[in-house]
């Protein structure tokens, strides 16, 4: 290799480093920067850190790191800097729905994901962050002392998720009327890819008992979000009967709790007239699942033609809660907390209901990029120049084999709940289910309130209070 | 000749790139020309809109004509107005516009110094309630320029509604309606003696081609 062939060489590898969107695949280590200094309560620390990899993640992931920037905020009681936070990275997500069915930037997008992979796109806007991005500015604005400008981000919620269902509904319809079409497709897929192991891994990438809990798109937090928050706006008819119609839906969703039964019945009694100031005390417990990789490499350097061929697709892996169980010591009387969403449950979902359009796009990917390989390789047993160009796509092509891993961390597994009469105390002391104090608060008069506790592990236990009305 | 090249090259880019540029420009608030429109959103022109139409509903109904009192005209107050749409939006945009327009009847006047709930606590000026409350035994101010007690006027009439979104998509087509929703109810009898409902009807269609 002479000196100008070096030169070229040196500069592909470093511009291939800069474009093929390493830094997706890279997300899980790159975000424990923020989450370690999370999980210590160390928010400075951990908004630093965000705002260090933000500037390095550029346009594209500026939604993701907004996002978790809203989250810390929110965590630390910033209000007015979480809603900041969470109206860029709605601004983000709105802008890509208005787009035009037939985008350039879409086509763009998809001709550079192609060439690369799924990280160097924008960060996606899954419906459940946008969900939670929802609750979290609910949260942000009572903590502003504004419950309407909360009960605007829930009915936001609401449009969306009943939107997303809809849609869900009629592809799944669709689906099952073309399945016999799909099942052909995919064997197809996998006669193209003969690797029994890599079709059962991807298989086994998400939690089959899980993936079905609640539906595709259904959080059950944010129906329970919803109906608390009408059932404590105006004790209007039309509002209690949404508070009805969500405890109704939450009942279906999950049949054996009693928080929709109990929510059911204030709203019986709040019909008649004898309204109750209440606290409902949510805790946000553990943190949402990772993804990881499931990379494929076929290092086929006996054929000629084809040197690699790869593939890579995301896991999910879920992080095992600190604690299963929460009580609340409310006097003398013990309130214990159910279980109102598995959020991994629902993350689970979504992930199963986009992985068929990851695996094709990722078949698109290995298709054009082996073409692309086997015309330099043909032309460069004629011309040293393509032969080079060849085996720098090659390797190219190792390192742009990457998932995107990218995902909000700070999020949490599970969602306990349970709604307390004021009456009943307002010195509030949150416990685990080994009767170990997690914190405690003391209820103001005015209003029902919610008393809102992130338990991400057992040292950085943050609470907030918050009013409905 | 390199250097022609580019100068040309960097002429050429400046006006494409400042061509797509217009001068700012004054829009009359009165009048829709010209104005920007957006589906989901409540633009400045359909607040115009629904208060003209209600605050003319409540001008032609006549309900706050018959003067209940000898010495002052009607007073009205405004009581809470609900936002049921997906949209953080300022009320006040609505309810100013027809608190004008109820001024302007001489039929009535509107109070600010009573809010949502008939409190004072919530009124849009709690000066009226404060100068009282704080400057009364003020050596600081001379005391017959203190507001004195009963003088304040009560409302005869309260102005409340609810402003709801729908919204409907199919296919490439999506359409959001603004419902405005009003009451003035005679708070000597409670009964709404006036409503009317205002509808904005907006339509967009997703382009099939575009940036």
């Amino acid at each position: 290799m002479n000196r100008f062939q070096l030169n070229i060489t040196i500069f592909c590898i470093s511009a291939i480093f800069l474009l093929t969107g390493c830094q997706s695949a890279r997300y899980p280590e790159d975000s424990q920067k923020f989450v370690l200094p999370y999980l210590q309560k160390n928010f400075i620390e951990a908004n630093k850190a965000v705002a260090a990899l933000s500037e390095d993640g550029g346009d594209k992931d500026k939604s993701l790191y907004s996002l978790e920037k809203g989250s810390l905020f929110l965590a630390n009681e910033d209000y007015q800097e979480a809603i900041l936070q969470f109206n860029i990275a709605e601004g983000i997500f709105k802008e890509k729905d208005l787009r035009a069915m037939i985008s350039l930037t879409d086509f763009t997008e998809s001709l550079t994901s192609t060439l690369s992979n799924r990280g160097v796109l924008p960060y996606p806007a899954y419906v459940n962050d946008r969900l939670m991005m929802n609750a979290y500015k609910a949260f942000s604005y009572m903590g502003e002392n504004n419950p309407n400008g909360g009960r605007v981000e829930l009915r936001r919620a609401y449009s969306l998720q009943k939107e997303a269902i809809e849609i869900s509904a009629s592809l799944s319809k669709e689906e099952g009327e073309d399945k016999r079409m799909d099942e052909q497709a995919a064997d197809s897929y996998k006669e193209t890819i003969e690797n029994d192991e890599l079709w059962s891994t991807i298989a086994d990438s998400t939690d089959s008992n899980k993936q079905d809990l609640y539906g595709t798109f259904v959080n059950p937090y944010l129906i329970f979000l919803d109906a608390i928050s009408y059932l404590h706006s105006d004790m209007s008819g039309n509002s209690l009967e949404r508070a009805n119609k969500d405890f109704e839906w939450l009942a279906e969703l999950i049949p054996n709790s009693q928080i929709p039964k109990v929510g059911k019945k204030l709203v019986d009694q709040f019909y008649k007239g004898k309204s109750e100031e209440m606290v409902y005390v949510i805790v946000e417990s553990g943190l949402a699942p990772i993804r990881e990789a499931i990379k494929v490499n076929l290092p086929l350097f006996f054929i000629s033609k084809f040197k690699y061929v790869g593939f890579s697709i995301p896991k999910l892996k879920d992080i095992p809660a600190t604690y299963s169980s929460y009580f609340v010591q409310a006097g003398k009387q013990k309130y214990e907390l159910e279980l109102v969403c598995d959020y991994q449950a629902v993350i689970h979902s979504e992930y199963k209901s986009q992985l068929k359009a990851i695996i094709l796009d990722e078949i698109k990917r290995v298709i054009v990029q082996s073409v692309i390989q086997y015309s330099l390789r043909r032309q460069g047993e004629e011309d040293w120049r393509f032969k080079l160009a060849a085996d720098l796509f090659t390797l190219y092509q190792v390192i742009a084999n990457q998932a995107d891993l990218r995902s909000w961390r700070t999020t949490p597994s599970k969602i306990y709940v349970c709604a307390i009469p004021k009456r009943k105390a307002r010195n509030l002391v949150l416990k685990s289910a080994f009767n170990q104090v997690l914190e405690n608060v003391r209820i103001s008069k005015n209003g029902s309130k919610i008393w809102y506790l992130r338990v991400p592990n057992q040292i950085a236990v943050q609470s907030s209070v918050l009013p409905l009305n | 000749m390199n250097i022609k090249v580019m100068s040309l090259s960097l002429l050429t880019a400046g006006v494409v790139l400042t061509s797509c540029q217009s001068d700012p420009v004054y829009l009359d608030p009165d009048s829709m020309d010209g104005k920007v429109v957006t589906v989901e959103d409540i633009n400045q022109q359909d607040w115009g809109n629904a208060a003209d139409q209600l605050t003319n509903s409540l001008r032609m109904s006549g309900s706050i004509a018959p003067q209940k009192h000898k010495d002052h005209k009607n007073v009205v107050m405004v009581s809470r107005v609900r936002n049921e749409t997906n949209e953080h939006i300022d009320i006040d945009l609505l309810m100013k516009k027809i608190r004008i327009g109820i001024n302007r009847t001489g039929h009535a006047m509107v109070t600010t110094a009573v809010g949502v709930g008939g409190t004072t606590a919530s009124a849009e000026d709690d000066a009226s309630k404060g100068v009282r409350d704080n400057l009364r035994g003020d050596d600081e101010f001379k005391s017959s320029t203190i507001q004195r007690k009963g003088t304040m006027l009560a409302p005869d009439f309260s102005l409340s509604g609810k402003i709801i979104q729908s919204d409907v998509k199919s296919g490439r087509s999506y359409q959001t309606t603004f419902t405005f929703q009003m009451s003035l109810t005679d708070l000597t009898t409670g009964i709404a003696i006036w409503e009317d409902e205002v509808e904005i009807i907006k339509k967009g269609k997703k382009g099939i081609f575009g940036k």
